[in-house]
């Protein structure tokens, strides 16, 4: 017989409900209670089954339940059923919508952000569609008649087999499977999710494909273009494609409503092998009704299922037992009963499973308050997407919304939204004028106008400082003419704020916490009875993280010496002794020097007693200087 | 003799590299020499998008095993005297004297990822050179000595000859890397190097067999086989003692051989088990079983 505290310590240590969101249905391995939301699941296998059958069929299914009900392992019930029955289905969830005007395009982007995924086997499930496009193809050609299929060109037989599939779109998924190169087969996705820039454009052979510097009809048209043809590869291919949109309950902007209903339409109405669910709460739905075109609102109501997946006090008792069971292999009776008798008779009829498992995480973590309850979400994010980046791609929408809300919580800051095209906040403290830039744009010319703007509002506001903020993934250190404004702009007091692979975590963990916040999938304990929190229960908690230092002007080189000292151990410590000057200038930022590529360059030169440099065909390459 | 005429015998030609393809997929050797498919070798690798193998062998490997193989080459006294242990590191020897050098000659041709890469390239390999030269204790006391019977002038020809049968013989020649000997232990070792990622090691392992079965018949040594991964910085790299190279070659180069001449010489793919991750990867998957039907 163990002690309590004993058990108190195990359970803390090994904690199994630390984490009530379910991830993806493809890695959820927590354990399911097969009887919750038994008839939805049923319901929603009978859609997909109807659309494997027909693809042609226009069908959407409207999902009611509220948060927590257990969404995620429902869904991983049914696709594993499909996989048991070899049926291959593809399975992709959406986040939250941002941008009204460029909805779908939001909406292609989360679809290969999820096909791109690798899986066990370290397979993506866009590797699986292209792979049954070419077994539809060979067995197409049996049919025909050739013996020697390698001999024909597939690009012509596959646009006859599919007709009004996108050419390029096919080109790249031909040039994908024949890809033996990982990073090329990054770009392939790169391309059609977002765009690259001329330069990785041209060595693809694809056309420049710049989704900033497109106007919002014409990204619009281009995503409905490309999603229209996966549409047909999946019909081609034989399946279906499930789209979870499981985000809705966070979009209150009737402007994001309406256009979410013209996509939801769009897919409907003229995308064959896509089958939509939406899931939301019942009055969550109440606010989409008005302003969603009449015939889709019909053509959902069809096919409403509704989730009851509310734990009896019996399955909310089994779901702590599971838990505990899959978490221990010793001893899992003894602390169940422990946990049961110490949560009292809390686990009252009526509770979503997230919550049984959230006031199981308040039972054995006693010191748990509202607060350091947000930070735990917060941490769990963070892991996920530094476990996981290819999950969150540079999004600037993204990161625009963990910039308002983070500038929101700072005592005193003043924020008002931008006016133009580039800068997305204007913001006073005190006498203080700022100007904040957002960024993901893979065209120089689109980074090098909005440098512009931010030195026309420096240049018009004494006292002003103008941030940029952008990734290291998508601003490259090449690009020449966006140097030397990047010089005229950092001359003028701008800070330029490029995220590596580390600083932009905390950036996407916040916009996670939002999202999770704003859906409903965070609660708070404030009294006896949960509620889920809003974005002002998490203000305290958002003010303590520090997406831009106080003063990030102090990052900034001043020092010739730590400048000098931190290059030349850089340096020193690479192969050979030697670094690309892209690779200097992104290492420095990790040690808190930023710099761009003309003070790089005018530094080495400064010190060619220490260093020397050689030129590539597409960098400087820096080594030290062996005789001094 | 058949009908009194004379059987002239069948002399077929391969290299090592075709003949560890057709370990790979007989049916890509026979794509490879049947339809002209070059980068038969290609498939199923993974690099590290920065190819610079070829630059690796010729611009670095092969300058520091010439130099160390010639007693008159400029760069002897200074390999000496490392190795002796009376100046710099192996690895900055070779930074200043062969990277750096090439890198000031070519860098303009060459994009820096490839230069960077082959900077780690280098890195891996010269610490897989100093662990070798560990083992010889005598070359730190005498190197002069006993240098030229630890390197011998590297990447060398050879050619040895498989009877098929009594009348069709496979002519089989390559080019190794480099073979080093280790006089204290009268040892010697081939060392093979790739570019590319770890992925098969039958592949490198079968070429280096080869390799190692052409050395024994030319000297009666049969050497260790080490074989680098230059961008797997951080692994170690596979290493296989004489008696296990032995050992494989007896029970696995005949029945290679054999399916390296019907390929060539009688079109035929041979039954062959298939690996069938390589097949997803290969533009030729689910046709060359109709292509290649015997």
């Amino acid at each position: 017989m163990q002690d309590n505290e004993l058990i108190l310590e195990q359970l803390r240590n090994n904690n199994p409900f630390a984490s009530s969101y379910s991830p993806m249905p493809f890695e959820n391995m927590t354990p399911d209670i097969a009887q919750l939301n038994r008839d939805a699941s049923e319901e929603i296998e009978q859609l997909i089954r109807h659309k494997r059958r027909e693809p042609n069929v226009p069908l959407a299914g409207l999902v009611f339940g509220a948060a927590g009900i257990g969404k995620t392992h429902m869904m991983t019930r049914i696709l594993r059923k499909l996989r048991r029955n070899s049926w291959p289905a593809i399975f992709v969830t959406i986040r939250a919508f941002t941008n009204p005007k460029r909805v779908t395009h939001e909406l292609f982007s989360e679809i290969l952000i999820c096909l791109n995924k690798q899986h066990s086997g370290g397979r993506s499930q866009f590797d699986v569609i292209a792979e049954g496009m070419m077994t539809a193809y060979n067995e197409n050609r049996k049919s025909d008649g050739f013996n020697n299929i390698s001999s024909i060109d597939r690009k012509i037989y596959l646009r006859r087999d599919m007709p009004g599939i996108d050419k390029n779109f096919l080109k790249c998924l031909l040039m994908y499977l024949d890809s033996e190169s990982e990073a090329e087969k990054f770009e392939i996705i790169e391309w059609l999710r977002d765009g690259l820039d001329d330069e990785d454009a041209n060595r693809l052979g694809l056309p420049v494909r710049d989704i900033e510097l497109m106007d919002e009809a014409e990204c619009e048209r281009s995503a409905k273009n490309l999603l229209a043809s996966l549409g047909i590869v999946l019909s081609y291919a034989h399946m279906p494609m499930i789209i979870c949109f499981d985000e809705l309950d966070s979009i209150r902007d009737k402007e994001l409503i309406q256009a979410w209903g013209d996509t939801i339409a769009f897919i409907i109405n003229h995308i064959d092998g896509i089958l939509p669910l939406c899931f939301v709460k019942p009055e969550t739905w109440e606010t989409f009704k008005p302003v969603i075109n009449i015939s889709i609102l019909q053509r959902l109501r069809n096919n409403t299922i509704i989730m009851n997946g509310t734990c009896s006090p019996a399955s909310a008792r089994q779901i702590i037992h599971d838990r505990i069971a899959n978490a221990f292999s010793e001893g899992a009776e003894e602390k169940y009963q422990w946990l049961i008798s110490r949560m009292g008779d809390i686990l009252t009829p009526g509770l979503s499973p997230r919550m049984v498992i959230e006031l199981a995480n308040k039972a054995i973590k006693t010191d748990l308050t509202s607060e350091n309850f947000v930070k735990e979400i917060y941490d769990e994010e963070f892991k996920k997407i530094q476990n996981e980046p290819s999950a969150w791609p540079p999004n600037s929408s993204q990161l625009t919304l963990a910039l308002e809300v983070w500038l929101k919580s700072l005592d005193g800051f003043d924020l008002k939204k931008g006016d133009g095209k580039y800068i997305k906040f204007f913001g006073t403290h005190g006498t203080r004028h700022f100007a904040f830039i957002v960024l993901t744009a893979k065209g120089h010319s689109t980074v090098n106008a909005a440098l512009k703007s931010g030195i026309s509002f420096m240049k018009g506001h004494p006292e002003s400082q103008c941030f940029y903020i952008t990734e290291a993934k998508t601003h490259k250190t090449s690009w020449k003419q966006v140097n030397e404004t990047l010089s005229s702009f950092t001359g003028l007091g701008g800070t330029a704020l490029i995220l590596d692979k580390d600083k932009r975590v905390s950036w996407y963990a916040l916009t996670a916490l939002i999202n999770r916040v704003d859906n409903g999938d965070v609660n708070v304990y404030s009294s006896s009875k949960p509620r889920p929190a809003s974005r002002d229960d998490i203000r305290d908690f958002v003010k303590t993280l520090r997406l831009i230092e106080a003063d990030p002007l102090k990052s900034k080189h001043t020092d010739e010496q730590k400048f000098l000292s931190v290059l030349s151990k850089l340096i020193s410590s690479s192969p050979m002794k030697i670094l690309a000057a892209d690779k200097a200038l992104e290492l420095m930022s990790q040690n808190g020097i930023i710099a761009d590529r003309n003070e790089l360059t005018a530094f080495v030169k400064k010190y060619s007693s220490h260093f020397k440099t050689f030129n590539s065909n597409n960098d400087i390459l820096i080594t030290l200087n062996d005789k001094e | 003799m058949r009908n009194g005429e004379k059987i002239m015998p069948v002399n077929v030609f391969t290299t090592v590299s075709d003949s560890a393809l057709c370990q790979k997929c007989p049916a890509l050797l026979a794509y490879k020499i049947h339809k002209g498919f070059k980068n038969a070798w290609k498939i199923g690798i993974k690099g590290n998008g920065a190819a610079y193998g070829t630059i690796f062998h010729n611009e670095i490997a092969r300058v520091f095993f010439e130099a160390a193989s010639n007693p008159s080459s400029s760069l002897y006294p200074e390999i000496s005297c490392c190795l002796a242990g009376n100046s710099n590191s192996l690895e900055a020897l070779i930074r200043e004297n062969i990277f750096l050098p090439f890198v000031e000659a070519k860098s303009k041709n060459l994009d820096s990822k490839q230069i960077t890469s082959m900077a780690e390239g280098v890195t891996v390999w010269v610490d897989a050179m100093s662990e070798f030269f560990a083992l010889i204790p005598s070359l730190a006391v005498s190197p002069e000595k006993i240098m030229p019977s630890v390197f011998i002038k590297p990447e060398q020809k050879l050619q040895a000859v498989y009877e098929y049968n009594s009348d069709s013989r496979l002519i089989i020649t390559g080019c190794y890397d480099a073979l080093l000997f280790n006089p204290d232990r009268g040892e010697a070792r081939l060392f093979e190097f790739k570019s590319y990622m770890k992925s098969d090691i039958s592949v490198p392992l079968s070429q280096s067999l080869i390799y190692s079965w052409l050395i024994r018949g030319h000297t009666g040594i049969t050497p260790s086989v080490e074989i680098i991964y230059l961008a797997e910085n951080g692994k170690e790299p596979d290493v296989f003692s004489s008696s296990c190279v032995d050992g494989m070659i007896e029970s696995g180069l005949a029945e290679l051989f054999g399916s390296v001449f019907e390929v060539i010489y009688l079109r035929k793919v041979p039954d062959f088990l298939r690996d069938l991750n390589l097949c997803r990867q290969c533009p030729f998957n689910e046709f060359c079983i109709d292509d290649w039907r015997s």
